[in-house]
Parts: structure tokens; C-alpha cells; sequence
């Protein structure tokens, strides 16, 4: 068992604030959409005191606490030729995910016991170079976690990412609306993911879901991805493995600069704690969606 | 898969199907449905979007999750692509006809493949004559994730019974969702206030293809927005929207 630094905290949690966009499910030639409702979401914020001592939490350029997220907004079935789709922003950071499968693929790459996934990652300037096949690579293995390839052999499921705006933590972003689009176009899933980005300045302080000019300026940032929570009315005999259950896992951590082996357990705590946030709202995004859809099936 | 809901009971004994929570209500890929170990039905069929881990049923799909007494349970959701299953109809193009069978596009991962046997008084001499991009009205009488999947154009006791080929008329995609509610019964509102006042023919394939077929082009064209558009309406918006419609035609 790994021992945490003690921290005393004082925390005021719970959901502050609660807005509600539009989104829209087009068809091609429709005139009628529904309008369904994209939940934004913000985090209550806490002050803490480490063990190194008080530490002076530097004034986000955006006016955030360290522990606050951006306001998240999850429109699902925008594209209407891909078979899922789902745009998810975190304020400025606006990713549009689009899968494509199960389709049929030819020739050698296809594989006779489980679904190929190939992700490609579009910038939104210039031409795709090797930061982008890292970060294909990444969501890659992130998603063949969660796919349940081998309910289609012989065929390949496509995501491909778009980035339209990029303010920092654009693979977190692109793995949740990634997971959404997966989710949308009804591909069989294990279970669902939630992706949190968190930075670390010299401190040791940790702030939460960093715009680019933190990313640069601090020390080093993570990437982590969490699994979500299943939802289950029955006593956690639940899933588990090794004992621990399903919910205390990681399923990606992705480090970049320079974290201290204590400052990366502090971050994995906090995103954990985020990541749960991040994943109710995306299920009840899902769940609105859903209810959307069966308006006709209803009547 | 009709859509049908079964009779709730005041209290569902503990152990049966109705006494999960989930049921009805929406489900989300992972949530575990089902505890095997505290349901008291002997064998439990589980239906599309629902898979088995030891003792547990997990949700696999986003959507409703619906059972039928006594024990057939499934998430019914609404996708684009089309996943073939058993005996589900579907309409399908003709790609290509090779020594025995058509190589059909029915929307799914790979073509399915129709046997020539398989039309109503087909012998070896007697091979129907159809060619690249006809339409054809079937059933699935193999999907299974390892092969191509196989159609047939007559019913279990070789009659046709509505399938085969689908002459003129014009072909629409939509989600499996708004295709089954199409078929399902009591008669979908839109297609109800539709017949009401104009003559068409109609078939709607599981794939999320639906035919249509007029006396006339306009009549088609109107039939098929008036389909499309109903996706996202409850009933009576669907009536709405379908009275407008017939008003806009007929001032023009």
C-alpha cells in the first residue's frame, strides 16, 4: 500500500453551478431537430495546505481555483455521416471525435479474432508529424481497453479526432469525446472512461485542467484516464481486480516535464477525484441523448 | 425486435426479471444489470447490447433496457450501422451474382450472401434475374460475427410472403431505432396520418432502409420527409408536422 502525504484539507465539494446549452441531432434534409441539452459543468474549489508548508496557489490567468475544472459541454450526433460522433469542449479546447465501424477491412491487416481500431488525429493547422501519431498511438491502446473488439472480427472501427481549437489539454479532451462518439455510434464497450489533464509548478501545487500558457509555464502536466464508475444496484461483489475494485484503476497516465514521484501521487488523487465529476457528466449527457432518441419509440 | 413493454406487476417478486432496478430505465456501456446469482429464473436469454461476465450481466450498449416476461431481457438502443441478427428483415442491394448466390449490401460489415435457391419457384433454370442495384426484401437466416451473414427471400415454408425484389419506388437510410418503431405495432403516428390521405407502398428493412412507392413522384418525396423528419417528434408533433406538410403540397 502506497502512503499518501497527509494533507489537511478543507473542502467544500458538490456542484456549484449548472448551465445548459443546446445541441442538435440533425439529419441531412430534416427541418425538425431535436434539441437536447448539453450539461456544463463547474467544480467547487478547496484550500489546501501540503506538507512542504502553505503554499501560495498562483492566480490562474483565467481566474480559476486549482481544483476547478473547465465548463465542460457534450454535444453527441452532430456528423451525420459517421456512424458515432461527439463534440466535447472544455471551454476553449474544442475536440469533435467521429468512429466509423464496424466496417470491412481487407488484406493484412485484418485480424480473424477481434476488430482492428485505428485512430487518426487531425490538428487543426498543418500537417499531421510525430506528436500526432504519439498522441494516436496513446488513444489507441486507451480505447482497446475499452472496446469489446472481439465481438467483431474481420473489420475495423475508425475514430478520428479533430482538433478545432486547442487551449490545453487536448488528449484528455479527445479521449472523452472519443469514448462519447464510441458510445454514440453503439460500438460494444467494456465500460466507459474519463480523461483528466492536471499540471504542477515548481511548488508542488496542482492545478487542475490547464489552459496552454500553464501547461508551458509549470513544470510538468499529466494526462490521466480514469475508468467511470459502473452504475450497479447491487453490492459491489462487483467487478474487481486483485481485490481492488474496477474504480481504483487507471487505464492511461501520460507525464510530460518533470513531476517528483510525491507530486505525481498528489495528481493522481485529484484527477481521481475529478474524473468521477467528469463521468457522471458525461452520463447523464448520455442519458439525455438517449432520451432524445426514443422520442418516436415512445409514442 | 418489436417494441413492446411488459405488463409491470404492482410488486415484482424479488428474483424475477422485474425486480431489477435497471429495467426500463437507461443503461450505459459497463452498468451491471443483472446479479445471476440472485435471480431465481432457470435460463435467462440474453438479448442485443447485454453480455455475460461470470455471475454478472453487464450492459455493453447505451440505451433502454427492456425484458419480456419470463425471461428475455435486452438493451434496445438506436444505432446507423446495422449489426445483422437472425431473422431480422432487411433490405438489401445486389452487388454482384456469382455461380450460386448474390453478393448483397445490407448495411452491415460485410455483404451478405442470397443463395438463388432461395426466391419462391426458383430451380436451376428458373434463376431470377436480377442485376447490380436491385433492391431486395429479405430476412437473415444466418449473422453470426465469424461468417458472412445469409438471406433468404421466402419465409420458413418457402412461400414469399412480401420478399423479393422491390421494383421502382425509391430507398432511404435512417437509424434502426426510427426503423423499428416503423414497424412496430400499434402503427407508427406518422405513417397512420400519412395513409390517411395519400397511397403509398412502404417497406422498412431492420438495417435502417425503408422503401417507398407512389403513383406519383410527389407523393414519394413526401412520404420520405415526412419519415425522415419524424425521428425526433413525439406523436402528436409527428401529426403536426405531417398536416403541414400535406398543407404545403396542396397550396402549392
Amino acid at each position: 500500500m502506497i502512503e499518501l502525504l497527509k494533507q489537511k484539507k478543507k473542502r467544500t465539494n458538490g456542484i456549484k453551478h449548472c448551465e445548459i446549452g443546446w445541441q442538435s441531432k440533425l439529419l441531412s434534409n430534416s427541418t425538425y431537430y431535436r434539441p437536447c441539452e448539453s450539461q456544463v459543468l463547474r467544480l467547487d474549489t478547496t484550500i489546501f495546505e501540503t506538507s512542504r508548508g502553505t503554499r501560495m496557489v498562483h492566480d490562474r490567468p483565467d481566474g480559476r481555483n486549482p481544483n476547478q475544472l473547465r465548463p465542460l459541454v457534450c454535444a453527441r450526433g452532430l456528423l451525420h455521416r459517421a456512424d458515432g460522433s461527439a463534440r466535447w469542449s472544455q471551454d476553449n479546447t474544442i475536440v469533435i471525435a467521429a468512429v466509423y465501424g464496424p466496417k470491412a477491412i481487407s488484406g493484412r491487416r485484418e485480424n480473424p479474432a477481434r476488430a482492428v481500431l485505428e485512430v487518426i488525429w487531425k490538428p487543426k493547422m498543418g500537417m499531421a508529424g510525430p506528436s500526432e501519431r504519439e498522441a494516436e498511438f496513446i488513444l489507441k491502446r486507451t480505447l482497446e481497453y475499452i472496446v469489446l473488439t472481439a465481438m467483431h472480427p474481420n473489420t475495423a472501427i475508425s475514430v478520428i479526432i479533430q482538433v478545432v481549437s486547442d487551449d490545453g489539454g487536448a488528449l484528455s479532451c479527445a479521449m472523452n469525446a472519443a469514448c462519447s462518439a464510441l458510445v454514440d455510434a453503439g460500438i460494444p464497450l467494456k465500460g466507459l472512461i474519463a480523461a483528466v489533464t492536471c499540471a504542477v509548478d515548481k511548488d508542488g501545487v496542482i492545478y487542475l485542467d490547464p489552459i496552454n500558457k500553464e501547461e508551458k509555464e509549470f513544470h510538468g502536466h499529466a494526462c490521466l484516464v480514469f475508468p467511470g464508475k459502473p452504475m450497479s444496484s447491487f453490492a459491489p461483489a462487483g467487478l474487481a481486480l486483485d481485490s481492488e475494485p474496477i474504480e481504483r484503476g487507471i487505464v492511461t497516465s501520460v507525464t510530460k516535464g518533470i513531476l517528483s514521484a510525491e507530486d505525481y501521487l498528489n495528481c493522481l488523487e485529484r484527477s481521481r477525484a475529478a474524473s468521477v465529476k467528469i463521468a457522471e457528466f458525461a452520463r447523464s449527457s448520455l442519458e439525455k441523448a438517449q432520451r432524445g432518441v426514443e422520442l418516436v419509440v415512445a409514442s | 425486435m418489436e417494441v413492446e413493454t411488459a405488463q409491470e406487476d404492482l410488486k415484482p417478486a424479488p428474483g424475477q426479471l422485474a425486480s431489477s432496478p435497471f429495467i426500463n430505465k437507461i443503461v450505459a456501456p459497463g452498468d451491471i444489470v443483472l446479479d445471476l446469482a440472485q435471480l431465481s429464473i432457470p435460463t435467462l436469454r440474453l438479448g442485443g447490447g447485454l453480455r455475460q461476465d461470470q455471475d454478472l450481466v453487464i450492459a455493453t450498449k447505451a440505451g433502454r433496457l427492456k425484458y419480456i416476461k419470463p425471461n428475455k431481457i435486452w438493451v434496445e438502443g438506436s444505432q446507423k450501422r446495422y449489426i445483422p441478427s437472425l431473422e431480422d428483415v432487411v433490405i438489401g442491394f445486389v452487388v454482384d451474382r456469382r455461380s450460386e448466390s448474390f453478393t448483397v449490401d445490407i448495411g452491415g460489415p460485410v455483404h451478405g450472401s442470397l443463395s438463388i435457391f432461395l426466391f419462391e419457384g426458383a430451380t436451376r433454370r428458373n434463376i431470377p434475374n436480377l442485376q447490380a442495384g436491385s433492391v431486395l426484401y429479405m430476412r437473415v437466416v444466418k449473422a453470426h460475427r465469424d461468417m458472412t451473414p445469409e438471406l433468404s427471400c421466402v419465409d420458413a415454408t418457402g412461400k414469399a410472403s412480401g420478399f423479393g425484389h422491390l421494383k421502382n419506388g425509391y430507398v432511404f437510410q435512417c437509424s434502426t431505432g426510427l426503423a423499428r418503431a416503423l414497424l412496430s405495432r400499434p402503427t407508427c403516428p406518422v405513417l397512420e396520418a400519412l395513409g390517411k390521405s395519400l397511397s403509398f407502398e412502404i417497406a422498412v428493412g431492420l438495417n435502417g432502409r425503408v422503401w417507398v412507392n407512389a403513383a406519383s413522384v410527389s407523393t414519394i418525396i413526401l412520404v420520405s420527409n415526412a419519415i425522415m423528419n419524424a425521428e425526433f417528434l413525439s406523436a402528436a408533433q409527428q401529426q403536426l408536422m405531417v398536416q403541414k406538410l400535406l398543407q404545403r403540397v396542396q397550396e402549392s
